[in-house]
């Protein structure tokens, strides 16, 4: 359970098409009893996800937006976000959650076509 | 600086003899013979396997040479995208003629996808061997 950076919801597409600029925004609440350092990062796949802000200073209750973009590759992906609190000395990890988004447009069966021996090359 | 001398043999297999659907192949025991693969896909993302093999069409086909299993990854994709798959088949000292190539994408949802057969286009024929090489006879000529 977060203490401080709770990661209230990530709002982004289910689905997108092949190199449609994706728009993900992390809502992160503080959730703790004072004012908090929070920061949030992400990544979709394995890709890091820049997002507007490195961390924001939030007030107890207060509910802040993280935003970014990413142009969505030829196939579906996860994004994941992590949500961090500045204890003083350090960032703490205190929070996850993550979605999927599917590549848009894509047949659901597989389908072949044009499936030949081109050439055969003695080596 | 050093200087490698190559024969004929390693040439062709630097190189490659190539042939086009259709077109007879000469190896022998021992060759490799690289079967290049054409296809289209589209749909979602999935794994499979290519198998080919050279053999012989009858009631069924008869595998007297084959690839064995390759991988095969294709991408989610709307659109058909083309895809080169390449298989190699190694040659043992099997001679014979008219042998056939096949392939198969396997290991996807569905039913296996075949290439047509080509017919008739591998001849396989015993690596080089000499025997009995000797002096029979001198003369003053």
């Amino acid at each position: 359970m977060p203490v401080a950076a709770d990661i209230v919801v990530i709002e982004a597409p289910s689905s997108a098409q092949v190199d449609e600029q994706v728009i993900v925004d992390i809502n992160v609440k503080n959730i703790s009893y004072s004012d908090q350092y929070l920061g949030v990062t992400a990544r979709y796949d394995s890709i890091d996800l820049p997002l507007q802000f490195d961390y924001l200073l939030v007030a107890p209750g207060e509910t802040v937006i993280f935003g970014g973009w990413f142009t969505m590759p030829n196939k579906s992906v996860r994004v994941t976000a992590w949500g961090w609190y500045w204890n003083g000395t350090a960032w703490v990890l205190d929070d996850a959650m993550w979605i999927d988004i599917a590549l848009a447009g894509v047949p659901s069966e597989p389908e072949f076509r044009g499936f030949i021996v081109s050439e055969y090359v003695k080596r | 600086m050093t200087l490698r001398s190559f024969t004929v043999n390693d040439l062709i297999k630097e190189i490659g003899v190539a042939a086009l659907p259709g077109e007879k192949l000469t190896v022998m025991g021992g060759d490799t013979v690289r079967v290049h693969l054409g296809v289209e896909y589209r749909g979602p993302a999935i794994d499979g396997a290519v198998w080919v093999a050279i053999g012989r069409q009858n009631l069924g086909f008869a595998e007297d040479f084959v690839s064995g299993r390759i991988p095969v990854h294709f991408d989610a994709s709307f659109d058909f995208v083309p895809y080169e798959i390449t298989a190699d088949i190694p040659i043992w000292d099997r001679p014979g003629t008219n042998y056939d190539i096949y392939a198969k994408i396997m290991e996807i949802p569905g039913p296996d996808i075949f290439t047509g057969i080509l017919l008739n286009v591998i001849d396989v024929i015993s690596a080089a061997e000499f025997r009995n090489f000797q002096i029979t006879s001198y003369d003053k000529v």
